[in-house]
């Protein structure tokens, strides 16, 4: 008890804050309101810290606490300068000039204690050892982003896109759930460990498989992957650049984890040399990888709303890193682990990915109501390096980092999977890969044309700039992150490889039936706590 | 970066820090000056580029100064080299700087011959440049502020690739280069057909890159090192040596990849032509000194290592030969000088391809390559200048088509003859270095001949360039010395004004040219400087020059004289003179519009928007799934053991079936009806027939429950739909059949799923063990419960209360917060919903019969919970169900007696009530802690009845007791606000 609770502490910081953030968010006086955004950031400052000295586990992934729940935890707190205001900005203003305060029409409390849920439970994602404990951590990640892309803005667009996402995300967690019921059944137990264990001793079995394919189908809605990828445009134009900025990362990270727990219960020990996922998995995760990283290259490629852009790379991405979980742990003499590699690109795609949003969220013009509104095509931002030379840089840095130009994060984020791609001899995906690659270059390059190349019309009213300092902030966090974190590039990479290594017990056991194919030996291990 | 290696709390010096990076092959420490003089060589460019950032915006003199420093720094480092250290891959200059290793990324360098070449070549070149930038832009301050940064960055990229012997280091300048190259060639940023332009040769090298790192990470996979100089003795060493020669053959194709779309060879050839919307200054060194050449410079570091790949000289020597061709064609169709140059640029590249490919050819057991860096430089020394000239040209007359050149001479002769005198070394003249690097190929080809006979194609390819590149010189001569069109001088572009430093526009070109003919003419000088950087000098002790030439007459002089004459006669002739557009210019352009009608077609097919669509496409790929596991195992057709019903007594069969009959056809009718009431009614329909499976199969807790709470969510129901506006009428929908069986598809194989799912959790049998467990511990406890038991035969109650009461304690919290938050929600409803509720809550059915009915019901409805409150423990009932029954009986009464009538029979709030169920719950949870006892633990025991058996009681009571407080207010709460009157 006490000991699993240690692997909470990260969690129950979260949580204690999550609790007072939603009183304070009601408070009378707009100084404590104000201050729930603070409460938010010291909560994900502690859940950092308690983070790097979680323990060791017994679960599916050992080592994968500090490591990943650092990641959860630092790109949230990147994050968080972006939400600033994303919500009752306008209320705020009116009590502001002396109306009176209404508790009622607040949301402030609500939307930073639904930020700290959901990164919550993509926290507990990672601690999860038991499907049903997957099950609650993944819905607490999604649900709480229902209600904010909804709240995000007031307008009806933005609702459209939380109903939508959540009629989708039910779906989604209907059919991993389904999946999950298929495991159970293939199984007889809901603990990760034992499925990993009754797979190596008695096989997969066709029910086994289609659990795992049907979980892993609804997970790849977290992640934005085919088949389920189609909400991510419409949502991720709906929401507020804040809401979508976190939309791409803590779903996905939250996907990612659960599909690393998921298949490392099958593990890569199968195929002609022993390294390769189950045939049907594979094939699986083939074509979703494949159809997921071409669908959204293309489409992003037609996109002259940004955001939109934005979206369908962000699906781009999830197909690329699905690549390294097709690889697994890998073995070879140069190229390493895939999963290490996915986790690590995650981490960059979280930094990078966060400057592109924050600098579409830093800009304002008048739509034609009159209103303030955030900036959403590529034509707005033509020209931004004479108004706004810092914003410009900040989006040329993230732009090419998604693309992958060395020397940038996102080079070495792509750079491990292409070789643990190829290390495990996926050389045809690895192909894909590189022409999507390619294709990518044509729309991340419009954008650092237009705003870098281009120049703008005169009788084109230039975006104003937000009077919101944190988005800037962000904006500027994420640029020199691009930069910097390259710098700690390679310990980053040797965590991640470290945090992604498969529990050496189930690991061994895997060796052991294909030595020797003894049961009795198997079962010994198996009871062996 | 390297500030960050810095362990805090530990001193240290700069040079120490550099030792401990220096990796020495021999593993010991050594003087850090090769490195810091190789890093300085790589770096400086960039370094007083970024300087010049920070000089006064007006400043242009010192500025230039600058800028000039860096490459001259380079070059003197670099000459460091040349003397102190010596030329190659020796131990001593094999210098590295640890970067990032996990990647296997490490700054280790390799100045050798070839790539101390072209770092000379990059820096010295550089040099020149700065100086004639300063020229052609003049004293405009806003262009060199721009311009000098960007270039140093270029000269950084381009010397660190060329040094690299790490190939993820040169990967990542080799980026750098196309990233300066997009800015330079972008440099007018009001012309978007530079900005296009730039876009093309971006994409068109960034996805070479792509190909080169791939082809990097193979060679690496195969080899098992990321160092060039490694690998190379590692492939000549042969397979045995290798981690995976099968994967040799795949990197050269990927690294060829890359350095064809580099270099330019056909059909990656368009972006280089278009390249020319740069400022002359950079057509010159980037496009045609330097950056274009990394793709040789890459062809010339492989050549060793993939000598033994088959299809290498085929190729290189195939593309090289057919761009070669094409460009030598497509300059003599051109009319723009520097359209002109760019394609005799594409031509010498493909002739460069060529001289490596043939290079993996052996002759005499040595490689057939002679003087390859003669051969590479002799390009640099007549092309840049030619560049450098059109530039001047431009800037002086203010013209830059070679029809609009007539007469020059006379005009600016000075520029016209550096012009003709580089031109001169284009057409491979006598006592040129041009002349000498021709021979030089045609001997290679000559020799490659045996070889494969179908080489004479190739030398004849090599022969119609020839006359191409004499015709060329021949037409630019003629035109200088031709009479002007109009005898009045041509006005001067006066577009700035000048000053001293306007002799920079021609004299670089000159330092360039006159080596031309040095070495042409003094091949000794030459040769000195040359030679301890030349890699394969050694079929001649001497260049071939056109005194050697003659003296050993054979065939490739033979053929020289041909295309000579031959070329003189077609540049004299009137064919050939119109300009033609190259086809190939459509590739870049065509290739985007096609990918975007593709996405254009998937988008409309598949991004409707529609939320329906998208769930199709879900549901499709699922049922794939399904399809996929049926056609692997077709058993899952068949019919799962424990779904069978068949097995049991009739009654059984026939209770299931009709059981089985009321839940489907009530399911199945819902959408059929159209009224409300009628579906709410119908849906309670299909839960009490639920009701009946649970009773089926044994359980009559959860059937109560099921019961009870169908009952209650009619009942709610019915109260909200009064709220509700007029029901519109229904829009007839269309497509409904096909819905439906799409629907049924999914929702037969869904189910038919689970049912093997369940079937095979029975070969388990794991839950039994659950329910085996909870039915023998209920009561008495055993081993597992530490000897304790629930005290209960009712084990689902046992279960609420005891075994899982943690939960319980959880659940009613829950559901009380969820109380709270539905009383908030509904008071703040919109006021026009609230008006409308007030509206209809003053109504209540005033039926007298109802009514006075309600007076027998209630109190009968009331003991009945109490009897199943205690009855709890151990029959079915307990303080869940309980609170059930007496929150349907309120309920009713609350439809029969109207609003008031609840009030006045329970005067306390329901939110009040709900935390006084709570508290008591929670005070029976504690009080066995102050006793010392775990957390709800519960006492039983007997108290002897006289004449009865003994009275059985269990705290769990008072626990239950709370559970039915909670329950009871979380109803009368929800049921008073969707119903009363609502304060204003």
């Amino acid at each position: 008890m006490i000991e699993k609770l240690a692997q909470l502490h990260p969690e129950i910081a979260l949580f204690a804050a999550t609790c007072i953030v939603m009183v304070l968010g009601l408070a009378k006086s707009s100084f404590w309101r104000g201050m729930s955004v603070w409460v938010t950031g010291l909560g994900l400052v502690a859940a950092l810290v308690l983070s790097f000295f979680s323990p060791q586990t017994d679960g599916m992934l050992p080592n994968s606490l500090p490591y990943l729940k650092a990641m959860i935890a630092a790109i949230g707190l990147m994050i968080l300068p972006l939400m600033g205001g994303t919500v009752d900005r306008w209320y705020e203003r009116t009590v502001g000039r002396g109306a009176s305060f209404d508790p009622l029409r607040v949301t402030r409390g609500e939307f930073y204690a639904f930020y700290l849920l959901s990164l919550m439970g993509v926290m507990l994602c990672v601690t999860a050892d038991d499907l049903i404990w997957l099950f609650l951590a993944l819905e607490l990640t999604s649900l709480p982003t229902y209600i904010m892309v909804a709240m995000s803005t007031p307008r009806l667009r933005s609702q459209e896109a939380g109903v939508k996402y959540f009629f989708l995300g039910a779906l989604s967690a209907a059919t991993f759930l389904y999946g999950f019921a298929m495991l159970y059944g293939a199984t007889g137990t809901t603990q990760l460990q034992d499925i990993a264990i009754h797979f190596r001793t008695e096989g997969m079995g066709l029910i086994g498989t289609l659990g795992l394919v049907m979980a892993l189908i609804g997970v790849s809605f977290k992640i934005a992957a085919a088949p389920m990828h189609f909400y991510t445009p419409d949502v991720y134009q709906g929401a507020a650049s804040p809401v979508s900025a976190f939309l791409a990362f803590a779903p996905k990270a939250a996907g990612f984890v659960v599909m690393i727990q998921l298949l490392s219960t099958v593990g890569w020990g199968w195929g002609e040399h022993g390294i390769a996922l189950p045939e049907a998995l594979r094939i699986t995760l083939w074509v979703i990888a494949a159809i997921t990283m071409t669908f959204g290259n293309v489409l992003a490629l037609l996109q002259s709303n940004a955001k939109r852009m934005l979206a369908y790379s962000s699906i781009a991405h999830s197909g690329y890193m699905l690549v390294g979980l097709l690889v697994g742990p890998g073995q070879g003499p140069i190229a390493g682990n895939g999963l290490g590699a996915a986790m690590f690109y995650l981490l960059c795609y979280g930094v990078m990915n966060l400057g592109a949003f924050a600098v579409l969220a830093c800009l304002e013009k008048r739509d034609e109501h009159g209103e303030l509104v955030e900036i959403e095509t590529v034509e707005d931002l033509r020209g931004l390096h004479a108004a706004r030379p810092g914003l410009a840089w900040a989006m040329t840095l993230c732009a090419l980092s998604l693309l992958g130009m060395p020397p940038l994060l996102g080079f070495w984020g792509k750079l491990g999977l292409f070789t643990s791609g190829i290390s495990a001899g996926e050389i045809g995906l690895v192909v894909i890969m590189g022409l999507n690659s390619a294709v990518a270059a044509f729309y991340y390059l419009r954008l650092v044309r237009a705003v870098m190349l281009d120049t703008r019309d005169e009788d084109m009213d230039r975006p104003a700039l937000t009077d919101m300092f944190g988005r800037r902030v962000a904006a500027g966090l994420s640029a020199v992150g691009v930069l910097v974190v390259v710098i700690w590039a390679g310990q980053l990479q040797a965590a991640s490889d470290h945090a992604t290594e498969v529990n050496p017990r189930i690991r061994q056991f895997n060796e052991r039936v294909v030595e020797a194919e003894e049961t009795p030996v198997i079962e010994s291990i198996a009871r062996n706590d | 970066m390297l500030l960050s290696r810095i362990r805090s709390g530990r001193r240290f010096s700069c040079r120490q820090l550099f030792a401990d990076r220096i990796y020495h092959v021999t593993g010991s420490y050594m003087e850090p000056t090769p490195l810091l003089l190789m890093l300085l060589a790589v770096f400086a460019p960039a370094l007083t580029g970024a300087i010049t950032l920070l000089a006064p915006r007006e400043t242009t003199t010192s500025r230039t100064l600058l800028a000039l420093l860096g490459p001259l720094v380079s070059v003197a480092s670099l000459a460091m080299f040349m003397n102190s250290f010596g030329v190659g891959v020796a131990d001593p200059s094999h210098v590295t700087l640890e970067f990032v290793p996990s990647f296997g990324l490490n700054f280790a360098f390799n100045p050798d011959g070839l790539g101390l070449f072209f770092a000379f070549l990059v820096s010295g070149v550089g040099a020149l440049i700065v100086l004639y930038a300063r020229g052609y832009f003049g004293p405009d301050e806003n262009a060199l502020y721009r311009f000098y940064p960007t270039l140093g960055l270029f000269a950084t990229a381009m010397l660190g690739l060329v040094l690299s012997d790490n190939m993820l280091a040169m990967l990542l300048f080799w980026e750098l280069t196309s990233v300066s190259s997009f800015l330079l060639i972008g440099w007018n940023r009001d012309d978007r057909t530079a900005v296009q332009l730039a876009l093309q040769a971006l994409v068109t090298t960034g996805l070479g890159g792509l190909a080169l790192l791939g082809g990097v990470i193979l060679f690496a996979q195969s080899t098992g090192t990321w160092l060039f100089s490694e690998a190379t003795t590692i492939v000549v060493q042969g397979a045995d040596a290798m981690a995976q020669p099968g994967l040799l053959p795949w990197a050269f194709v990927l690294m060829f990849l890359g350095g064809a779309t580099k270099s330019a060879q056909w059909p990656f050839h368009y972006w280089l032509p278009g390249a020319m919307a740069a400022p002359t200054p950079v057509s010159a060194y980037l496009h045609s000194a330097t950056m274009v050449k990394a793709g040789i410079y890459l062809f010339g570091r492989l050549v060793p290592a993939f000598a033994g790949v088959e299809f290498w000289t085929t190729t290189l020597v195939a593309f090289g030969a057919v761009t070669m061709l094409l460009g030598a064609f497509l300059a003599l169709r051109s009319d723009e000088l520097k359209k002109i140059f760019a394609y005799t640029t594409v031509s010498q590249l493909g002739l460069l391809t060529c001289m490596y490919g043939l290079g993996a050819l052996s002759y005499h057991e040595e490689p057939n390559l002679i003087w390859p860096i003669t051969q590479i430089l002799n390009h640099a020394l007549y092309k840049a200048p030619l560049f450098l000239m059109a530039g001047a040209i431009a800037h002086a007359v203010g013209k830059k088509y070679l029809s609009q050149l007539r007469g020059l001479v006379r005009v600016k002769p000075l520029l016209a003859w550096i012009t003709i005198a580089a031109a001169y070394a284009l057409a491979a003249g006598p006592f040129t270095l041009s002349f000498v690097a021709k021979e030089a190929f045609l001997y290679q080809i000559y020799h490659a001949v045996e070889w494969a006979s179908w080489m004479w194609f190739i030398a004849g390819a090599a022969v119609l360039t020839a006359i191409f590149n004499v015709a060329i010189f021949v037409r630019i001569v003629v035109t200088f010395f031709r009479s002007p069109e109009s005898d009045a001088p041509p006005a001067h572009d006066e577009h700035h004004a000048h000053d001293g430093w306007a002799i920079w526009l021609w004299l670089p070109a000159l330092a360039l040219v006159a080596w031309q003919f040095i070495g042409g003419i003094a091949p000794g000088l030459y040769e000195r400087l040359i030679a301890p950087i030349e890699t394969h000098a050694m079929y001649w002790d001497h260049l071939p020059t056109v005194f050697s030439a003659a003296a050993h007459a054979g065939v490739p002089l033979m053929l020289s004289a041909v295309a000579t004459a031959l070329g003189i006669v077609l540049g004299l002739s009137p064919f050939w003179r119109t300009p033609v557009v190259d086809p190939h210019n459509k590739i870049f352009p065509e290739s985007v519009s096609f990918l975007s009608r593709m996405g254009w077609g998937i988008f409309a097919t598949i991004q409707t928007g529609n939320i329906r669509h998208y769930t199709y496409l879900v549901l499709g790929a699922f049922l794939l799934g399904l399809v996929a596991a049926v056609l692997h195992d077709p058993d899952l057709l068949n019919l799962p053991v424990i779904a069978s019903i068949w097995g049991g007594p009739t009654g059984f069969i026939l209770a299931s079936l009709c059981v089985f009959t009321l839940v489907c056809a009530t399911a199945i009718s819902l959408p059929i009806f159209k009224s409300r009431i009628v579906r709410v009614l119908v849906l309670g329909a299909c839960g009490m027939s639920v009701t009946g499976l649970y009773l089926l199969y044994q359980a009559p807790d959860l059937a109560l429950t099921q019961l009870l709470f169908e009952i209650i969510s009619v009942i709610l129901f019915l109260l909200v739909l009064r709220l509700l506006p007029e029901e519109p009428p229904r829009v007839r929908m269309t497509g409904v059949l096909g819905r439906a069986v799409f629907s049924a598809i999914v929702g037969i194989s869904i189910g038919w799923i689970v049912l093997q799912a369940g079937s095979h959790v029975d070969a388990q049998s794991a839950p039994g063990k659950l329910g085996e467990f909870f039915l023998a511990n209920s009561y008495e406890g055993s081993e597992l419960t530490e000897g304790r038991g629930g005290g209960g035969d009712n084990s689902v109650n046992v279960i609420l209360v005891d075994f899982r009461g943690y939960d319980t304690l959880g659940e009613i919290t829950v559901l009380s917060i969820a109380a709270m938050g539905i009383f908030a929600l509904i008071a703040a409803a919109p006021r026009q919903a609230q008006d409308r509720m007030r509206a209809v809550s003053q109504q209540h059915l005033s039926s007298s019969l109802f009514q006075t009915s309600m007076r027998l019901i209630l109190p009968l409805s009331l003991i009945f919970a109490a009897y199943l409150f205690f009855k709890g423990h151990n029959e079915p009932g307990g303080g869940f169900i309980a609170g059930l029954v007496a929150s349907v009986a309120l309920a009713v009464y609350r439809m029969a007696k109207g609003p008031e009538a609840l009030k006045s029979l329970l005067p306390i709030k329901p939110g009040t009530l709900a935390a006084a169920g709570l508290l008591i719950a929670l005070i029976t949870a504690i009080v066995p802690v102050a006793l010392g006892y775990p957390i709800l633990r519960s006492h039983t025991g007997y108290i002897p009845l006289a004449g009865s058996d003994p009275f059985h009681y269990s705290t769990v009571v008072f626990f239950d007791f709370g559970v039915l407080i909670v329950v009871v207010a979380v109803a009368v709460g929800v049921i008073n606000r969707l119903t009363e009157e609502l304060e204003t």
